[in-house]
């Protein structure tokens, strides 16, 4: 198996990278204040670099072919000093990475690249993009960017004065937002049952909850059990618990329980606690994204830099819409020119919108994505010299 | 009003502005004694420190003065007291105030606050500068909504986090009469030298502390890999912040520190820990954090410790 870099399928793809390199140059912003972080093994081999001008990078990146490139999301006087504290920290650009992996979901899980866990984390990025970072950051999609990180998962990044001096407190306390981390369910809807005051275990009475005026978390448990109310069935109630006659009053009551769950009240109809005590931690579980925490907070990540190829994969960190990408067609960087290539295992290849099952140990001729897409993931070897 | 808000709130851009425009032109040992005095009242007799508040401009150039003889005492402790004391007894007054002494106050602080009466919001950018529970926060379309005492409880952390943030100064570089009172201050003020096992006279080994008796940390005093070095020696750096120790005795720790990080391709040097080490120092309001450690691959599980802070919490 081709698993030390170093063999004729390293340079097979080092000669592919530069290639793809030469025509075609990932530049970040502000190029000449971004440090730089390179690898061949493995993600990031080293780092400090920094490039004073486009030609100075797109020479390196045509020459080395980096496998892995990152870069800063911070912005230095001197991204190439060492150590830390001398680069003139100037500030730095928020990116959350999601890529949750949904192996606990049932679906074929493909472990040399998922098409249902990829798809899984685009839903997740767009419900981050357009739900916690532009709806209630209020970020404006101007601000804010989003790629596809070549491998498992997606990107958003937020640039502007705005954001660049927070500290890493203040990121963290984004990331608790949008993982609900920390949020109180006991504050949202108050006077349940069981809910403690002084000490003393009190009886349901005089439910509040959120209101159709509510925001932040409290707006998405309104909606989401308002929701939940409005669309639900007589088997429903009973799915969540409700004996039929308890089911009945509240599907005949409908529009009152709603009416006056937009006001806050939240016990119109008795009995009504026991769908909230199942939709309000409901909300937090459907609505939350599970982001990498210390690529939010940590001001001296580095991280992939879109528009490059991902060492992994070949795929390329593409900036995307993501209401409509689709990473195994979109992302795909190399074309159909054929590689023959011979497989140590059975593996299934989803890329360009079809599955080519590929039996272990059989030579066989494949599309340049997909024979990069296998030795990227050293799970095959060129059967000749290219 | 801008002038009244300046004597009441020695902190603000007011006040700042006053001074600047001619608003004292001499030091007098008067409001030196009196600056010096506010320090001392911070760690001994708090109460005090609230009631000193006079409404003039004798305690706005006291005030900038206190400031300066905390930058050039180098004593973190004291300088985080000072500022929540001054930070406290302003919240107390701003909650007397009529409300537009209050908001002009706060927007001195929020320059996005709109909004009245029991109705306020900031930009989400000024609510994270010092304010904390995002999660749970009344937030919409980058705006985040605050009843009055959210705002003024905001405010007060905002005030304690101004009064903290310190200029960079040397007892050298400030005049005989102020250098004096830094002095007088650092004599009566109780040492924040770190009096542990070794008391800065032993080896780093002896040093012990509340954060550096911790397992995670005891385990970066180990030394780290590459990759983890430079995290490990913030966190190190924070603990003996935290542990009060002397930066001389802090240094110990790190040069221990680094002597047991593993040689590699990119050897981690005295230079980078220190270069850690001052910077950490520079910023005494830094908190030791386990869940920090935690994301930076430094702690695999909360221990008891951890625990017991965050329930405490």
């Amino acid at each position: 198996m081709a698993d030390e870099r170093g063999g004729k399928e390293f340079f097979f793809l080092k000669k592919k990278f530069s290639e793809y390199y030469s025509k075609n140059l990932p530049l970040p912003a502000e190029l000449a204040r971004r440090e730089f972080g390179f690898g061949w093994d493995k993600k990031i081999d080293y780092r400090h670099k920094a490039f004073a001008s486009p030609e100075e990078f797109r020479y390196f990146m045509a020459n080395e072919a980096p496998l892995y490139c990152s870069y800063s999301t911070a912005y230095y006087e001197l991204p190439a000093a060492r150590p830390m504290e001398k680069k003139g920290f100037l500030g730095t650009d928020i990116v959350f990475d999601t890529d949750r992996q949904y192996t606990d979901e049932p679906h074929k899980h493909n472990s040399l690249i998922c098409p249902y866990c990829l798809e899984r984390a685009r839903q997740d990025a767009l419900r981050l993009h357009e739900e916690f970072v532009c709806g209630d950051f209020g970020f404006s999609p101007a601000e804010t960017s989003v790629n596809f990180s070549g491998s498992k998962g997606f990107h958003v990044h937020i640039a502007g004065a705005a954001v660049r001096q927070l500290s890493q407190s203040a990121r963290s306390q984004l990331v608790d937002y949008v993982q609900a981390d920390g949020v109180e369910l006991a504050r949202l809807v108050t006077g349940m049952a069981g809910d403690k005051e002084k000490g003393k275990r009190t009886k349901a009475a005089g439910m509040r909850g959120p209101g159709r005026d509510s925001t932040g978390w409290a707006k998405k448990v309104f909606d989401y059990s308002a929701g939940f109310v409005s669309r639900a069935s007589l088997d429903s109630f009973k799915e969540a618990g409700f004996n039929a006659k308890q089911a009945e009053k509240i599907v005949e009551e409908k529009e009152f329980v709603l009416k006056k769950m937009g006001e806050g009240n939240w016990d119109a109809v008795p009995g009504l606690e026991k769908l909230w005590k199942k939709t309000v931690p409901w909300t937090i579980e459907k609505k939350k994204v599970v982001v990498d925490r210390s690529v939010t907070t940590d001001q001296a990540r580095l991280i992939r830099l879109p528009g490059s190829l991902h060492g992994d994969t070949g795929l390329i960190a593409k900036k995307c819409n993501l209401k409509t990408f689709d990473p195994l067609k979109d992302a795909v960087a190399f074309g159909s020119e054929i590689v023959r290539v011979r497989p140590e295992e059975d593996v299934v290849v989803p890329l360009g919108g079809e599955e080519r099952e590929i039996k272990a140990n059989a030579s066989v001729d494949v599309p340049m994505a997909a024979a990069i897409l296998l030795l990227c993931k050293k799970k095959a070897v060129l059967v000749q010299e290219y | 009003m801008d002038a009244f808000i300046a004597a009441r709130y020695p902190f603000s851009s007011f006040a700042k502005k006053y001074l600047k425009a001619g608003g004292a032109d001499t030091i007098d040992s008067d409001a030196v004694d009196s600056a010096k005095q506010s320090i001392i009242n911070a760690i001994s007799a708090p109460e005090r420190q609230a009631r000193a508040s006079s409404d003039s401009k004798s305690r706005m150039v006291s005030y900038a003065l206190a400031r300066v003889i905390l930058a050039a005492l180098g004593k973190p402790g004291t300088a985080r007291k000072f500022a929540n004391g001054e930070a406290d007894a302003a919240a107390a007054k701003l909650d007397e105030e009529k409300e537009d002494v209050f908001f002009e106050v706060a927007k001195d602080f929020f320059p996005s606050l709109a909004g009245e009466d029991d109705e306020y919001n900031v930009s989400l950018a000024d609510f994270l500068k010092c304010g904390s529970g995002l999660a749970n926060a009344k937030i919409e379309r980058g705006k985040v909504f605050l009843d009055k005492t959210e705002l003024l409880g905001l405010l007060r952390s905002a005030i304690a986090f101004k009064i903290i943030d310190l200029p960079r100064i040397k007892p050298s570089e400030v005049p005989p009469l102020v250098r004096e009172a830094i002095e007088e201050a650092d004599e009566w003020l109780p040492s924040e030298t770190f009096r542990g096992t070794a008391g800065g006279r032993g080896g780093a080994g002896e040093i012990e502390g509340k954060y550096l008796d911790l397992s995670c940390v005891k385990k970066i005093r180990a030394g780290l890999e590459e990759g983890r070095r430079y995290y490990g020696s913030m966190a190190l750096a924070i603990a003996c912040l935290r542990d009060g120790l002397a930066k001389d005795d802090a240094k110990k720790v790190m040069e221990e520190y680094v002597a047991n990080c593993r040689r590699s391709t990119h050897p981690f040097t005295a230079r980078e820990a220190s270069a850690t080490l001052d910077w950490v120092y520079k910023h005494p309001t830094l908190r030791f954090s386990c869940r920090t450690m935690k994301e930076n691959g430094l702690l695999d599980d909360y221990c008891e410790a951890c625990l017991f802070r965050y329930k405490t919490r």
